[in-house]
């Protein structure tokens, strides 16, 4: 009895470890049991039409991010259903500029020129991926793709990478949309424009000497600004064609040339500056200030005083008053003239 | 391979010479195992008696064991349309508070069996890590599973291990669905909501800023995880006249001291939920600060996340010099797209 119960315990033992070590096997087996072969999904994928457009040719780029740690042969992107693609693989190169990528985006490595394009299936070669980089690349061509013809929403595509057997690494899908039209036309009009400005429109030459011709202290500016292509013109007239004293019934009058102490006389010059424009300014020689006490003489009729080849940002002309006398001119507080300038542009 | 082996195992197992255990039944102690003079007991759940006396000793052997409840199914859901992940939400009434947790996930009704990870991926590897407490599990809230295929069905079930017990059988199942990438996007000016889209300056006075006729908008929805942005980019650079050969360039500027200028400038980013849309600089001025179209994409305004019913409107702007030529026919045509990370 006693050797029976044991033998039977030692049964029950054995029975029972072998089953421990099946369950145990088993185990490990389960461990070890290959992966299965479903491909894992990219980190990140990133497809940009540059067009949406309808029918729209379309460069754009593609971005995708590798979570499996196998050695990468080749990209392929599978293009929604309806958009057209090149058969011709020129048309499916590549850059590797950063056009506006995804933050992360790196430059793809051994990316090129596609390989193979079927149906709507396109093959770049790569080299080796990182798990967890954001690579990146562009096609370059509009020749390469083009949007659908109708506007939908949704339409989906993959990036897929693959190992030098073909086989699937990682795979992700992508949606994008089409859209009637992308762009918006914008339209505008110039008008054109003149603008024409006095300043120190009070020229007060104060005691008139003999010793010296008396030249404005604070000279009028006129300033041009327009857009005339052709150009703009100033004139000048005066009123009493020279300084008038009503009290002494006296003129000093208006004198063409360069004044000095042994003349009598009034002219008017102009010197020119600009900020901006096409035009090139000219002054009629009678008219140039440039050189000192130097001036035309003003008359009652409009006389040209300057003009311009172009258009004019900031034109400014300094208008001088030049008057000399002699010891023969009148005395009086009351010489006066009023100069009256316009202008107008050549458009 | 593997099964036949597990098989040709078992099915050597139950014999010796001398004795034959007709079965494999050995958990209930009730002696329904037995042959004319033997009987086997079990001792799973053997709570009672000596287990030796001065004669007889009970030898090492299967230990005494529990094994924990199976828990009831979880909730599996996808309330944001979500392409590559779906919200688990265990259910542990009753559930003692140091009871972990396993998730098997299958999209095939578990005709294959994965496994949610420590990082929230689903994977194959099952053991002992897999096991995590609710609040790893994220409690009331649930925690997300990560990595899924779009557009599948499926469905997950739990298993529970407490204490000593021995781990619990995965319990029912709960179903949910991953949807597919998708975006809406759409353009519209204030002006209509139909092609062709056109926004006018009348009128470009010199000196002056001045506002095109029509603002335009973009409308997208879309559930890319990771967000997207909005991209403009202009033919000419600026608004050009082909008739004076000439253009108003675009530049990143305040129009109202600059002597001239052209660019865009993001008047309201709104969505329903998601996102949010950030209008970006240079584009995010007020007053008469613009920023550059280019030839080359530009970025108005991103969003990271799924958003619903997302829009951004942008007002064009401009101004003209003393010189710029007068015409009629100043023209640029400015393009709006779309690029979602998945």
């Amino acid at each position: 009895m006693y050797t029976t119960k044991t033998a039977a315990a030692r049964l029950k033992k054995v029975s029972i470890y072998s089953i421990s070590a099946i369950v145990a096997l088993a185990g490990v087996l389960f461990a070890f049991k290959p992966a299965d072969a479903n491909a894992a999904t990219l980190g990140q994928v990133f497809v940009r039409f540059d067009h949406l457009g309808t029918s729209a040719p379309s460069t754009g780029t593609v971005c995708a991010k590798p979570t499996t740690a196998l050695t990468e042969a080749s990209v392929q992107v599978t293009f929604p259903t309806g958009y057209t693609l090149s058969s011709t693989l020129a048309n499916w190169a590549v850059s590797t500029t950063n056009l506006a990528w995804p933050t992360g985006g790196t430059l793809w490595p051994g990316i090129g020129t596609a390989t193979n394009v079927t149906s709507q299936t396109v093959t770049f070669p790569s080299t080796d991926l990182t798990v967890g980089t954001l690579y990146c690349f562009n096609w370059t061509s509009t020749l390469a793709v083009s949007i659908k013809s109708s506007a939908t929403a949704n339409n989906t595509g993959t990036v897929t990478t693959r190992d030098g057997t073909t086989a699937t690494i990682d795979t992700a899908t992508f949606s994008t949309a089409s859209i009637g039209t992308d762009q918006i036309g914008v339209s505008a009009t110039v008008p054109q424009t003149f603008s024409f400005a006095l300043a120190n429109t009070t020229d007060n030459l104060g005691t008139l000497t003999t010793s010296s011709v008396n030249v404005s202290p604070t000279p009028a500016t006129a300033t041009v600004n327009t857009n005339a292509a052709a150009g703009w013109v100033v004139w000048a007239k005066d009123l009493n064609a020279g300084l008038k004293s009503t009290a002494a019934n006296y003129t000093i009058p208006s004198a063409t040339g360069t004044l000095n102490t042994s003349t009598e006389g009034h002219n008017f010059g102009v010197t020119s500056a600009q900020t901006g424009g096409t035009g090139v300014i000219s002054l009629p020689a009678a008219f140039d200030g440039a050189v000192a006490f130097h001036g035309g003489g003003l008359t009652t009729a409009l006389q040209q005083v300057a003009s311009s080849t172009g258009t004019a940002n900031g034109a400014v002309l300094t208008l001088k008053n030049n008057v000399g006398i002699l010891s023969t001119t009148a005395a009086a507080a009351d010489y006066a003239d009023t100069i009256t300038v316009v202008g107008a542009g050549l458009f | 391979m593997f099964w036949a082996a597990l098989f040709t195992l078992f099915a050597a197992i139950p014999t010796s010479e001398t004795y034959t255990m007709p079965a494999y039944g050995f958990d209930n102690g009730s002696g329904a195992t037995s042959s004319a003079n033997y009987q086997l007991r079990g001792a799973t759940g053997t709570t009672g008696g000596n287990a030796s006396s001065a004669n007889y000793a009970l030898a090492p052997g299967i230990r005494a064991s529990t094994t924990a409840r199976v828990p009831a199914a979880p909730t599996l859901t996808n309330s944001d349309n979500s392409y590559d992940r779906l919200t688990l939400t265990l259910n542990v009434a009753g559930f003692p508070s140091d009871t972990k947790y396993a998730v098997a996930i299958s999209s095939d009704n578990f005709v294959t069996t994965q496994y949610v990870q420590t990082d929230q991926t689903i994977g194959t590897n099952f053991a002992a890590s897999n096991y995590q407490s609710y609040a790893a599990w994220g409690g009331a809230s649930g925690s997300v599973v990560l990595g899924l295929q779009n557009g599948t069905t499926y469905k997950v079930k739990i298993a529970a291990l407490q204490g000593g017990a021995t781990g619990s059988a995965f319990g029912p199942t709960a179903t949910a669905a991953t949807a597919t990438p998708s975006v809406t996007f759409g353009l519209s000016t204030s002006l209509t909501s139909t092609p062709p889209f056109v926004a006018t300056f009348s009128s470009l006075p010199a000196g002056a800023v001045t506002t095109a006729d029509a603002t335009v908008s973009a409308l997208l929805t879309s559930n890319a995880e990771r967000g997207g942005t909005i991209l403009v980019r202009d033919l000419n650079g600026g608004l050009s006249s082909s008739a004076k050969s000439y253009t108003i360039s675009s530049a990143t500027a305040d129009l109202t001291p600059a002597t001239a200028g052209y660019g865009a400038q993001i008047t309201a980013v709104a969505q329903a939920s998601g996102g949010p849309l950030v209008a970006l600089s240079p584009y995010n001025g007020t007053a008469n600060n613009v920023g550059s179209l280019t030839t080359a994409l530009q970025q108005l305004a991103s969003f990271n996340a799924p958003i619903n019913n997302g829009s951004l409107t942008f007002a064009l702007m401009a101004k003209a010099s003393n010189i710029a030529p007068a015409a009629t026919d100043y023209a640029d045509t400015v393009t709006v797209t779309l690029a979602l990370s998945f």
